[in-house]
């Protein structure tokens, strides 16, 4: 895992362990939280690496071949007959899997065949630093799926060198929807039985022009009988264990790279409507009136966004200038003192002009409205401790929803423009900016 | 399954008895058929020198028949299973084929033993139709795309078109159909040559490496006898289950029925769902036809340790799939034989370089030092090393497997028959002989005295049989229409029951069909259950064929009795030969070769995937499927009830043939003695007689009808002799199976 990755990790950790720690209970910070424990799963396990091929085509040997050690039994007909999923643990162990439940086996449990429900995978656990970077996921055969998931992030098809790539091959594979094809790899294992050099030339030539378009790359390995303490057949391992593993490892971090983007982005989405939702309660007559002022403002602005590429400069003037007075009437010399300001949060820039840009206003717009609500409840709250619960969660979700980030485009937005004359008297368009750099 | 075979297999080709086989002087293959052969044909001539014309043209045309004998080999398999190494191992000419690392085999190569004009090859072209057919895709399947869905392209099968046709083009130069429909013929050929012919080339590489490869459709190699003491022809195909989906098409339509199919597997992969399918469609579930041989075993690191649990499994596989079958397992290395074959020091070093090679030592035939790279240097140690290859290999098994097939094929049969026929002539002859022995010794010795009134009652007798070989002609007529009626018969409810099989089955993938698109569960993977079909017709056509051959066997039985009644106005002491043994009648079962055409429906899974896609109704789509079965197996089903008409129609018409020209050889026999007696009588008449010269005479006459009787016994003694053990032979592997 990166380092970057790995800080942010760090940080959704905290963030939902801070989340947890709030007194209050409310429905869409326990959303979140869960919704970040999800995130954190699925950053932290590795990308999946699923070893397929037809019956005995060397995928055990794949799966020791990436591991480094002998420790899948590999024999030669269909020996695997169960999915097996090897991941990282502290310590070693093995799990039987029936259905939804998972328990661990011990001793000779599985060998006896003992009572029970039918087990339909396996999962070992293993202390390997590899594991860290990848699990595996070794299938048995086709013909003995009983519709277990062969789902993955890398797909290693295996082939036998010495009859690589047949039509039953072919046919399975071309009928699998293409994004399966994406980070596949074709393996011809057995290279060790091919007798001359340019024989691996050769099938590798014809594997590229049959098959080349289904995979993303293609490899001929040797791979060595390992288990059950076998003879080695043919010439010593050769480099090609070497140029697999690489291969897997690269597409791996790959993978985890790309993944941590997306999960960059779905958690700031989460953070970002958990804090929209906050502060909900009923609220005293007078503010719910500044409230609905402040949204019917809001509204009437974004109705009338027209599509010039200036309008949007001057909009966010605008309703900047009306959050100043709402926040004003609702707790006048707030502004100054403690406003944490949210700004846009996209990362392709500033939309400038259409339904986009639209939506962008409205995006902030929602932000304001949850400021001013926060700012609203203040007043109306009993329970003082409610309304460090709400500062709390703001802390948490605004750095989470990268809203902190993203002052400088409002920030630059408002300084383009003459500065605002402004509709009440103390908040001046200054004093907003100093509060947003502040806030930075 | 077959107990033998499995011993030989697991100990790799020695039986139970470990003696190791000498490799280099095995008996011909199929030298009990051959000897059996022999025998008949000199039987055959020396019979017809004591036969009527009648009879000598009967037996000139069985011998014929039999001289025509070829015992078929297909050898079958997937893609790089390795059998043109087989062949080459198995015809002991381990460089004849060329052999490569991707699948290399293009065309199917009949190899000729023992059959005329050894050391010629020659090619045949695809004829222009058939390229345009092939170019065009299977017609069958563009008719079925035309019904079912108008936009539909097989895109790859046009992708490889466009390919081979690239190829041809680039190989052969833009006029290359002119070439199509010829073919070409050498009076010598060597491996060079065959691979211009054979041989798919590199994708980019040497010209005259598979120049040809693309439109050849067949080659034909002729060789002398070879391993072989019976005339065989071994047939190399290419691998099915090729991407390339053209050469497995050229596969299936050549492949002809053959008496022995010899499927390659692979050890690594040993049977595997392609290869059941294979094996299913193939031979047509004729599965006494079939023998399995396992190769590449050398490809193991442990071999001991690995091949026990192969053989294990395709065991099981075998009678998941074929139950009841008794399919031989032959375990082995084409590569091991072959380089025993080879002997260079190259090709054997390499074969010990892989751990595979201690297996010999393990087996003990050989000592582990003899393994050592430096024994090759010692020329003992290097012959033992051979030897110990070629007894490992299981090609010394497979011989033994293909012989034991040849005691039970066709061509055993057939000798069989014409053993049986060649008896019933000889017991025939052998009796009219003794009839005439003795009505001449009845003849007083006084017989010119009353010469007037002999011929009278000669000229009666001659008039009776100018009666009886009338009725005999009547009734031959007549039981040739009752033949001729059963088979009609037969046959009509033969097609029957076949379209009934298929209507039902075509309804019943109707309604799974309908049901399951109801449930609006589209069928991504649907597929037609060809096999079951397949399977059912097979069952039925079986029972239809059985029955319908025991009424002609039972006819066939009533012909003798009635011969005897008609010969018994000649001379009641000429006692026809009896009922035939029930147990030697039997009409060998005919190939179900049509079973294994390929029909639309036949396609690859994906391929219709494509077409369910935004289809109208759930029925209007159930009965296009229905119609689309009936109408893809009407052929199918024609093509078993021809060859089941053909079979019993030549039965027939040989064996009443037979039976009636034993009556007519019998007639002819006493015609012409009757006509002599009376041409002398006459003659007598004129002369005045000298009876002092009539005695000699007689002698000489009584003496070469005694010869006649006494050869005609002793040639009917030995042709029962020798049905007797061809009957053995074919009847055991009946009962072993029961």
């Amino acid at each position: 895992m990166s380092s970057s990755a790995h800080e942010f990790l760090t940080a959704l950790r905290s963030a939902r362990e801070q989340l947890e720690g709030l007194h209050r209970y409310d429905k869409a910070l326990a959303v979140c939280a869960a919704g970040l424990a999800r995130m954190q799963a699925v950053l932290a396990r590795p990308p999946r690496v699923v070893i397929l091929g037809e019956v005995n085509s060397g995928k055990t040997s794949v799966a020791d071949l990436l591991l480094g050690v002998g420790l899948l039994p590999s024999s030669v007909v269909a020996n695997t007959r169960l999915p097996v999923l090897i991941r990282y643990a502290e310590e070693t162990a093995l799990h039987a899997v029936a259905g939804d439940t998972r328990w661990l086996v011990t001793g000779e449990s599985l060998d006896g065949r003992s009572a029970g429900p039918e087990v339909t995978a396996l999962e070992i656990a293993l202390p390997s630093e590899r594991l860290k970077e990848f699990e595996i996921l070794d299938t048995p055969a086709r013909a003995d799926w009983n519709g277990a998931s062969t789902d993955g992030d890398i797909r290693i098809w295996c082939t036998v060198a010495t009859r690589a790539w047949t039509e039953s091959e072919r046919v399975y594979w071309s009928g699998l929807p293409r994004r399966n094809w994406r980070n596949a790899l074709l393996v011809a294992t057995h290279k060790d039985a091919l007798e001359e050099a340019s024989d691996a030339t050769k099938i590798e030539w014809r594997l590229r022009a049959a098959a080349g378009e289904m995979f993303r790359d293609i490899l001929l390995v040797s791979a060595t009988d390992a288990g059950k303490s076998r003879r080695t057949n043919g010439r010593p391992s050769d480099a090609s264990a070497v140029t697999l593993l690489g291969q897997v490892r690269v597409w791996a971090a790959e993978i985890r790279e790309r993944r941590a983007r997306k999960v960059e982005k779905i958690v700031r989405r989460l953070a970002r409507l958990t804090f929209h939702r906050l502060a909900r309660g009923t609220l005293r007559l007078t503010e719910a009136r500044i409230l609905r002022e402040w949204e019917g403002d809001c509204s009437s602005l974004i109705d009338g966004m027209g599509s010039a590429s200036g309008d949007l400069a001057s909009v966010m003037r605008e309703l900047l200038r009306r959050f100043a007075r709402a926040m004003e009437l609702a707790r006048s010399g707030s502004i100054e003192r403690q406003i944490r300001w949210p700004g846009a949060a996209t990362d392709a820039g500033t939309p400038q002009r259409g339904a986009p840009s639209r939506r962008f206003v409205k995006l902030i717009a929602a932000d304001l409205t949850t400021l001013l609500r926060i700012e609203l409840a203040r007043g109306g709250l009993r329970d003082p401790t409610l309304f460090a619960d709400y500062e709390a969660a703001q802390r948490i979700l605004l750095p989470l929803a990268r809203l902190d980030l993203e002052f400088d485009v409002v920030e630059s937005l408002l300084a383009s423009g003459r500065p605002l004359e402004a509709a009440v008297a103390a908040p001046s368009i200054e004093q907003v900016l100093l509060s947003l750099s502040r806030a930075r | 399954m077959g107990e033998g075979y499995m011993n030989g297999a697991r100990a790799l080709g020695l039986g139970p008895a470990v003696r190791v086989p000498r490799p280099f002087e095995a008996d011909g293959v199929g030298a009990a058929l051959a000897s059996a052969q022999k025998q008949i044909v000199n039987c055959g001539r020396s019979l017809a020198g004591l036969v009527e014309p009648a009879g000598q043209a009967l037996i000139g045309e069985a011998i014929n028949r039999l001289d025509q004998q070829v015992f078929r080999v297909a050898v079958v398999g997937q893609i790089k299973s390795g059998k043109s190494s087989f062949i080459n191992a198995f015809v002991r000419q381990p460089r004849l084929l060329p052999t490569d690392v991707t699948p290399w085999t293009t065309t199917v190569t009949h190899l000729h033993f023992g059959e005329p004009s050894p050391g010629a090859a020659s090619f045949q072209f695809f004829s222009a139709a058939e390229w345009h057919d092939l170019a065009n895709g299977d017609q069958r399947v563009r008719e079925l795309v035309k019904h079912l869905d108008p936009n539909f392209e097989p895109d790859l099968l046009r992708h490889h078109v466009e390919a081979m046709k690239q190829r041809a083009v680039m190989r052969l130069g833009a006029n290359f159909a002119e070439m199509l429909g010829s073919s070409h013929s050498f009076e010598s050929f060597n491996t060079e040559l065959l691979a211009r012919y054979v041989c798919s080339g590199d994708f980019a590489g040497k010209s005259t490496l598979g120049q040809y490869a693309d439109i050849t459709k067949q080659a034909d190699l002729f060789f002398d006898q070879g391993p072989f003491a019976f005339p065989v022809t071994l047939t190399d195909t290419p691998g099915t289950n090729d991407p390339f989906l053209i050469r497995d098409e050229i596969t299936r339509r050549s492949l002809e029925s053959a008496d022995l199919y010899i499927v390659v597997l692979t050890a690594r992969q040993p049977l595997s769902d392609a290869d059941v399918n294979l094996m299913r469609l193939m031979h047509g579930l004729n599965s006494d036809r079939i023998v399995v041989f396992v190769n590449r075993v050398d490809d193991f690191a442990d071999v001991g340790y690995d091949l026990a649990e192969v053989i294990m499994y395709v065991e099981k596989k075998l009678q998941v799939n074929f139950p009841g079958a008794r399919i031989p397992i032959v375990a082995g290395s084409a590569a091991w034989a072959n380089g025993a074959l080879k002997g260079d020091n190259e090709t054997l070093s390499r074969l010990l370089e892989r751990s595979s090679s201690r297996y010999l030592a393990d087996l003990g035939l050989v000592q582990p030092q003899d393994l050592e790279f430096d024994a090759l240097d010692d020329a003992a140690a290097r012959e033992r090393l051979r030897s110990a290859l070629f007894a490992a290999s299981g090609l010394p098994a497979m011989y033994r497997v293909v012989a034991d097939a040849m005691g039970t094929s066709q061509a055993a049969l057939n000798q069989m028959q014409t053993a049986q026929w060649f008896g019933d002539m000889a017991s025939a002859s052998a009796k009219a002989a003794n009839f005439e022995l003795e009505s001449s010794r009845a003849e007083p010795p006084q017989a010119g005295e009353r010469g007037a009134d002999d011929r009278v009652a000669l000229e009666r007798e001659t008039g009776v049989l100018n009666e009886v070989a009338a009725n005999v002609e009547r009734s031959a007529k007549h039981i040739d229409a009752q033949f001729s009626a059963i088979i009609g018969e037969e046959m009509t409810s033969l097609r029957r029951s076949l379209q009934v099989v298929v209507d039902s089955h075509a309804a019943k993938e109707r309604d799974v069909l309908i049901a399951t698109l109801e449930a609006g569960r589209a069928p991504r993977t649907w597929t037609l259950e060809g096999v079951a079909l397949r399977r059912a017709l097979a069952a039925e056509f079986k029972d239809c064929f059985d029955r319908a051959a025991a009424r002609v066997l039972e006819l066939q039985a009533k012909v003798a009795p009635e011969l005897a009644q008609l010969m018994g106005l000649i001379a009641p002491e000429i006692a026809m030969p009896a009922e035939p043994e029930k147990r030697l009648l039997l009409i060998a079962p005919p190939s179900m070769a049509a079973l294994s055409r390929f029909v639309a429906l036949d396609i690859e899974d994906s391929w219709w995937s494509s077409l369910w896609k935004g289809r109208t109704s759930a029925s209007a789509y159930g009965e296009q499927i229905e119609s689309l079965i009936k109408t893809e197996f009407q052929p199918v089903a024609d093509g078993l009830a021809e060859t089941a008409e053909r079979v019993l129609a030549s039965y027939a018409t040989t064996s009443s043939k037979w039976s009636f020209g034993l009556c007519v050889n019998i007639i002819q026999a006493v015609t012409r003695r009757r006509v002599e007696l009376i041409g002398k009588l006459g003659s007598d008449d004129r002369a005045g007689a000298a009876d002092i010269d009539r005695a000699p005479e007689r002698k000489q006459q009584t003496q070469s009808l005694t010869d006649r009787l006494k050869r005609c016994g002793a040639l009917n003694h030995q042709l029962e002799i020798i049905v007797h053990d061809l009957g053995t032979r074919l009847q055991r592997p009946a009962e072993m199976a029961q």
